[in-house]
């Protein structure tokens, strides 16, 4: 099967029953599927063949779920870009994928953008779609979409994944969570964040309603609690720090968001008692915790049966979307059961490669995730750190180096040092107290994701360090909180 | 009262980042990027405490936060 057809189904059985609804628009199966149509033609009628690539940078709209099916049906690899970083992010992303072409809401972006061709994602007119057009050919292990993550370099790298990947982790999640006709999903991930594959494969392949939360729903719990009682959202998908904000804010007290029957968090731990307390304020739902990074997708997950006990480390789970786990250890032989071992993962969800600044490197399989798992009495998977210098951040995957570089690129910098204090992403440079710490998150902005902007930079003379030379980060993370 | 509330919420919302200094009474917190999701939450914060009013998430929207004005519109329907 490949990513525009799971709507086929749907679209026969209930048509002009709602798929999509956005801010300004709502669109049926039917509507969905003509624009889907008219996406595809277009993107012929720009030039671009299947195999081709396409950028989408624009806020999220039915026109844009219908630009990626269109995408699919031509046999174009979509690339969804975060909408809030800036031109010379999206600049150096689309050079580095190879991107020439890009659909867009943006007004005016064609003048930030000089090295490509900007096209309005909003198609005016919506054509015909019983022409019949002959199929681009493509098989489930071609190229469908690419996701963006942080680099070690400082310069993102390009996540591809074939329709088998996305499919494989999609049709694994609608059964776990029995996702159905009668259910409407609340898509609060952006499209760049791979937590919005199950929202709109996983909604749309199960004939379910999709509604497209606003960007700005993550920093005003307000919208998402009126888009969760207008639309009485079933599904909810996203990180434990929003789920946190609307509980902390009595988001689901007095009966509020009691239509949500399914809840899954994924991204980062979620501590235990605001997950009891979640669970207690929502006694109908079922929670769920998915873990897997973008190149695997979801690879093991745990389901709830009652609130955690605090005493109880809370698992990630057992394997999912048909993925072979397996722990092991440097010379990449199985640990023993009970040892800390790296998660290494083999099957259908694991990407094709990732897209670099120097061309395509294939993805090793079985693949190593960097993350460390231990095999619990239980036989379930317990978390135990990442290998490397990744960390999340509000649930967004962050490489510190990369926040480093990127600083120590600024005038007047001469140390930098990255680190995750609380909810936020704290840097603290050393050169100068008198440094512009405004202008230096203004200056990461460039070359970064938003994710991976500092939420704060601390100038000082110089950074504080041990008699060893190491620096002291004990007592940057108490500044950091003071 | 009310100049008195503005001017508290004025004064916090200024101090909430470093580009925060040049923010007025209508001046677009949204627009110009001085809210973002974590000073939204200790721009609430403030207010449930200097004003002894309790703010709903269903009241943590872009229409209640726009500016102080309207910061300091909502403070005062909550504080009935």
């Amino acid at each position: 099967m490949l990513l525009h057809e799971v709507i086929d189904g749907p679209l026969a059985d209930r048509g002009s029953e709602p798929a999509v609804i956005g801010e300004e628009v709502t669109s049926s199966y039917a509507d969905l599927a003509q624009r889907a149509y008219a996406q595809m033609v277009r993107l012929h009628d720009i030039g671009l063949t299947a195999g081709d690539r396409v950028g989408v940078i624009a806020r999220k709209s039915p026109d844009v779920v219908a630009a990626f099916l269109g995408a699919s049906r031509a046999g174009i690899t979509y690339a969804p870009l975060d909408v809030q970083a800036s031109p010379s992010y999206w600049a150096m992303v689309l050079e580095d994928f190879k991107i020439s072409q890009v659909l867009s809401d943006i007004p005016g972006l064609a003048d930030k953008l000089n090295a490509v061709r900007v096209h309005d994602v909003t198609l005016e007119s919506v054509p015909d779609a019983r022409v019949p057009i002959p199929s681009a050919g493509q098989t489930p292990d071609d190229d469908a979409y690419i996701l963006t993550t942080s680099g070690s370099t400082g310069r993102p790298k390009g996540v591809l994944l074939s329709h088998r990947n996305a499919l494989a982790f999609v049709d694994w999640a609608a059964e776990e969570t029995a996702l159905g006709p009668d259910d409407t999903l609340l898509s609060v991930a952006p499209f760049h964040f791979d937590l919005s594959v199950f929202d709109i494969y996983g909604g749309l392949s199960r004939g379910a309603r999709i509604v497209l939360a606003p960007g700005t729903a993550t920093t005003f719990p307000g919208l998402l609690i009126e888009a969760i009682e207008k639309h009485q959202v079933t599904v909810l998908y996203t990180v434990p720090t929003v789920l946190r904000i609307l509980l902390e804010t009595g988001g689901f007290d007095e009966g509020a968001g009691k239509s949500l029957r399914s809840i899954i968090y994924a991204g980062e731990p979620f501590a235990p008692e605001p997950l009891a307390r979640l669970m207690r304020a929502l006694p109908n739902a079922t929670v769920f915790n998915f873990f897997g990074p973008t190149e695997t997708n979801v690879c093991l997950a745990h389901r709830f049966t009652g609130p955690p006990d605090p005493e109880h480390e809370i698992p990630i789970g057992r394997p999912a979307s048909r993925a072979t786990i397996k722990l092991v250890n440097d010379a990449g032989e199985e640990v023993a059961k009970g040892d800390i071992g790296q998660i290494q993962v083999d099957g259908p969800t694991v990407m094709k490669g990732y897209l670099k600044a120097d061309g395509f490197v294939p993805a090793e399989r079985p693949y190593l995730t960097g993350d460390f798992a231990q095999r619990g009495a239980d036989d379930a998977y317990y978390f135990r750190g990442r290998r490397d210098q990744q960390v999340k951040v509000r649930g967004l995957r962050v490489e510190l180096g990369s926040v480093e570089n990127a600083l120590l690129h600024a005038d007047g910098v001469k140390e930098a040092v990255a680190f995750v204090a609380g909810n936020d992403l704290v840097a603290f440079v050393g050169g100068d107290l008198a440094l512009d710490t405004q202008m230096l998150r203004k200056i990461c902005a460039k070359s970064l994701s938003s994710g991976a902007v500092p939420h704060k930079v601390v100038a000082l003379a110089r950074l504080p360090r041990l008699s060893n030379g190491k620096l002291d980060l004990a007592q940057l993370k108490t500044m950091a909180t003071e | 009262m009310s100049d008195e509330i503005q001017a508290k919420i004025l004064e916090f919302v200024r101090s909430l980042g470093d580009g925060n200094q040049s923010v007025e009474v209508d001046t677009d917190l949204i627009a110009t990027g001085s809210l973002d999701s974590l000073s939204v939450m200790e721009l609430v914060a403030f207010l449930t405490d200097e004003f002894d009013v309790k703010i709903a998430a269903a009241d943590i929207t872009p229409a209640n936060l726009r500016s102080v004005a309207t910061l300091t519109a909502l403070v005062e329907a909550r504080s009935t």
